[in-house]
């Protein structure tokens, strides 16, 4: 069976476009102009994943109210907002919408399809309860679980996004190893611009620093990246 | 400019104040002058003045000596000046009615006064002391004293001193013929009987005296005959031909000279002269002189000065008093426009403040209202906040409009993007696939324009004050120049570092993405494979130098070249807004620090040099 894949884009061309390349994936694609047709539709039956735009013609946060109504709806149903400008994602972090990523409309479309093949991926994980294929990657009080996509630090949820989640990946994959902006950028399969990346660590940091204040285990290397840095907590800006 | 004002001042005003000065000589001229003639005047009618001015030798004259203190009036000599005593003998008789011996009759006469009174004093010596007898008509007739005079309006009077025993004497008018006439009041008279004979002491008011004076003592030796048998003195007594002259002492004149507000010379016919200290002026003068007449006669000569030069008194009264009232007005005028300054200063300060509360740090224009008084400054201030009101909208609007213009044209980027993606998906036959990469490479470049657009936005709203901590700048450096090693492959990095510790305040992510800017221009226009990094510390201030070999500067571009939109690039191509070092030098300028370019000194190359003052407690650290 097909996922259903509702996009709700006002621009024309471009959601013509998404349509055209997940239709090319084989998902059954949806496309609306406006929050008021696709609620119509969702009334009686809601998409396997929603992809939203923030501005959607006359509502500026017509995304935002579309995800909120949606989450009540189901709190299973992915959500990816796609953004114009990166500073909504910053607003998206901040309001907590309830979206499972945000991306930037620079995002390449294999891309976008490779992070929409991985949000079903995710779902499917939870509904099969499969425990075999978890691959989990375990560094001091840190887990991460690369099938369910979840983040644990002393067995507590770090509810971060897809970004963050492979961000984090990168690098606990070897930690004390420092990775490059562009590293990252690569192995999380981001398309945005380098300094970006500074503030996606920020928040990531944040997150971590909400289940314990005492986080301190991404350092920052100067000039060449980040590293993740499990040894005895030593914090050499103070 | 008070001083100018009070130089041009003076420049028009000294010719006036010359002119005055010359009137003020004219009229001094004058009035001493009149002055001169007056006093001549005096003089020739004053007895203490003729007895100086005349030198002729037949006047008889009884000196008076000054009296300082007063003298009481009973007879005894012991209150009288010694030298004022004078002794008369048988060379001074004046009547010889009995054979003369010494022992008959001598006297000493003493003649003193003061401002008010005459005093006399006679201390006869005489072998026998007659007094006048109680009910008898005549004065004459026993022992006596005899005074004549003329009064101030040149009266002839005569007088006659009697007692009829010691004690209380009377004096009485007498008549030509010698008859008595009339006791004389207001004058007090005292007999004293001595060993020797008798005392006398009386005393006249000055009021009723002229200059002329004689006096004489009458011997009476015969209690029963009562003839008088010698009579003694420096002159008679019987008519004003007689009269001798009183003499006032020189002193007196030279103090009554000295009251004349002149200097003053008076001299005699023989050249005796009087003279006052300020009669000896060295400078210019005016002067003036009179002859001294009595009687058709000249006496004398009386001659006055007076200073007449620049110091001269009225002459510097005017001028005192012209500058005092310059100087006042001055003051006042200063005073007034030192308040009106003052006014002025504190609202054109009020402006200043205004104006640099309208613009933030970062040369926003920031919008508000304002309040201002009603006067000009009042409505310039009102005039100028809503003029950068305007500004603050206009610039607003600008802003939203890049912002949306980026944002704006970040959706047809993105439908060219996947349309192109769209298209590659497809299979393309080669030709027209180098077309859609093409199309790609210029939409990624688009795209790369887009994102650094945004970077600078973003960056400003980074500039966090909460997210500054303190850190060591010698870290960050390091760790970025150990990152361009690998990220610059065709490029070496020098780095010299004086110091472990350089602690600094900031965010270091922003001072690592400032170094990224300066280092990606460095690299840019190195011509040489090496860049060099320097960072030490001068004067409190960590300095970090990015050097390169290569071209050097123009002058005119230099100062511009950390603004906004400014590059030096000649290429078009590149997605180079000419942020870059305007971000560069937004987190200098964050950090309290600043940012500067120039040419290395043998044009070599050029150096970018950042300055950022050190945490406080450097000196701990170190």
């Amino acid at each position: 069976m097909a996922y259903r894949i509702a996009i709700i884009e006002d621009d024309d061309l471009l959601r013509q476009n998404y349509v055209d390349i997940f239709t090319r994936q084989a998902y059954q694609v949806d496309a609306y102009k406006n929050r008021a047709d696709a609620q119509e539709i969702f009334q009686s039956r809601l998409p396997d994943l929603a992809i939203i735009d923030i501005g959607l013609g006359d509502e500026i946060d017509g995304g935002f109210a579309l995800c909120q109504w949606l989450r009540q709806k189901s709190q299973l149903l992915p959500i990816i907002f796609l953004t114009a400008r990166d500073d909504d994602i910053d607003i998206v972090s901040g309001l907590r919408m309830g979206a499972d990523d945000y991306l930037t409309k620079d995002v390449s479309l294999p891309h976008l399809v490779a992070r929409v093949a991985a949000l079903f991926r995710r779902i499917e994980v939870l509904l099969s309860n499969e425990e075999s294929n978890v691959t989990l990657v375990a560094e001091g009080n840190l887990e991460l679980d690369s099938q369910r996509l979840t983040c644990h630090w002393s067995s507590t949820l770090v509810d971060l996004t897809l970004t963050e989640f492979w961000m984090v990946f990168a690098l606990v994959k070897r930690p004390g190893h420092v990775k490059s902006r562009a590293q990252l950028m690569q192995e999380s399969q981001m398309v945005v611009d380098e300094s970006t990346i500074t503030s996606h660590i920020k928040r990531i940091r944040r997150k971590f620093v909400e289940v314990d204040e005492k986080f301190d285990c991404i350092e920052t290397v100067y000039g060449m990246g980040y590293r993740w840095n499990p040894g005895p907590q030593r914090d050499k800006r103070s | 400019m008070p001083f100018m004002g009070m130089f041009s001042f003076l420049f028009f005003v000294w010719p006036f104040t010359q002119h005055w000065q010359n009137e003020l000589g004219q009229s001094q001229q004058t009035a001493l002058d009149i002055a001169v003639h007056n006093v001549a005047a005096m003089l020739s009618e004053d007895s203490r003045f003729l007895d100086f001015i005349e030198d002729d030798t037949s006047i008889v004259r009884y000196r008076s000596v000054p009296i300082i203190e007063a003298v009481t009036i009973d007879g005894r000599t012991t209150d009288w000046p010694e030298h004022a005593s004078r002794s008369l003998g048988i060379d001074d008789l004046l009547e010889i009615h009995f054979p003369y011996n010494t022992q008959s009759l001598t006297f000493d006469l003493s003649i003193g006064s003061d401002q008010e009174n005459l005093y006399l004093h006679y201390r006869v010596r005489d072998d026998s002391v007659v007094f006048r007898k109680l009910n008898n008509l005549s004065v004459h007739r026993n022992d006596h004293i005899q005074f004549s005079l003329r009064d101030r309006s040149g009266l002839f009077h005569r007088f006659t001193l009697a007692a009829t025993q010691p004690g209380e004497a009377s004096i009485l008018e007498v008549a030509a013929n010698g008859r008595a006439l009339r006791p004389l009041e207001n004058v007090s008279a005292r007999w004293l009987a001595t060993e020797a004979g008798y005392n006398v002491e009386l005393q006249l008011p000055r009021a009723m005296l002229g200059g002329s004076f004689s006096t004489l003592v009458a011997d009476v030796d015969d209690e029963k005959s009562r003839d008088i048998k010698f009579m003694m003195g420096l002159s008679h007594t019987r008519q004003a031909e007689d009269l001798g002259r009183l003499v006032f002492s020189p002193t007196e004149l030279e103090s009554l000279i000295a009251q004349i507000p002149y200097g003053a010379r008076v001299s005699n016919v023989s050249g005796r002269f009087i003279e006052t200290s300020g009669y000896h002026i060295t400078g210019p003068h005016i002067e003036a002189a009179s002859s001294i007449d009595a009687g058709g006669r000249h006496l004398g000569t009386v001659s006055l000065r007076q200073t007449l030069d620049p110091s001269n008194y009225l002459f510097w009264t005017i001028w005192t008093q012209l500058l005092i009232a310059l100087a006042a007005t001055i003051l006042v005028v200063g005073l007034i426009s030192f308040f009106a300054l003052w006014l002025v200063g504190s609202k054109l300060s009020g402006v200043r403040h205004l104006l640099s509360s309208l613009v933030d740090s970062q040369g926003r224009v920031t919008e508000q209202s304002v309040e201002g008084g009603s006067d000009a400054i009042g409505k310039l201030i009102r005039e100028l906040a809503s003029t950068m009101n305007k500004v603050a909208q206009y610039n607003d609007y600008l802003e939203r409009m890049a912002s949306r213009l980026n944002h704006e044209l970040r959706t047809p980027v993105s439908v060219v993007k996947s349309s192109l993606e769209n298209l590659q998906a497809e299979n393309l036959d080669e030709q027209n696939a180098v077309y859609v990469d093409r199309a790609t490479q210029g939409v990624l470049r688009l795209t790369n324009i887009l994102n650094k657009m945004a970077e600078a936005r973003r960056l400003e709203e980074s500039l966090d004050e909460d997210e500054v901590m303190s850190f060591n700048l010698v870290e960050v450096v390091s760790g970025c120049v150990a990152g361009y090693e690998t990220a610059f492959g065709s490029k070496s990095f020098e780095l010299s570092i004086e110091t472990e510790q350089i602690p600094v305040t900031g965010i270091p992510e922003l001072i690592a993405q400032m170094l990224d800017k300066l280092i990606d221009n460095a690299v840019e226009f190195s011509t040489s494979a090496t860049i060099r990094v320097r960072l030490h510390v001068e004067n409190e201030q960590a300095l970090l130098r990015v050097i390169n070999d290569g071209p050097g500067l123009r002058n005119d571009i230099s100062a511009n070249l950390f603004e906004s939109m400014v590059s030096m690039r000649d290429d078009q191509t590149g997605s180079h807004l000419g942020l870059g070092l305007y971000i560069a030098r937004v987190i200098a300028e964050f950090h309290g620090g600043s940012l500067s370019i120039a040419n290395r000194e043998d044009a070599s190359g050029v150096i970018v040099t950042f300055k950022v003052p050190l945490l406080r407690i450097t000196a701990k650290l170190r």
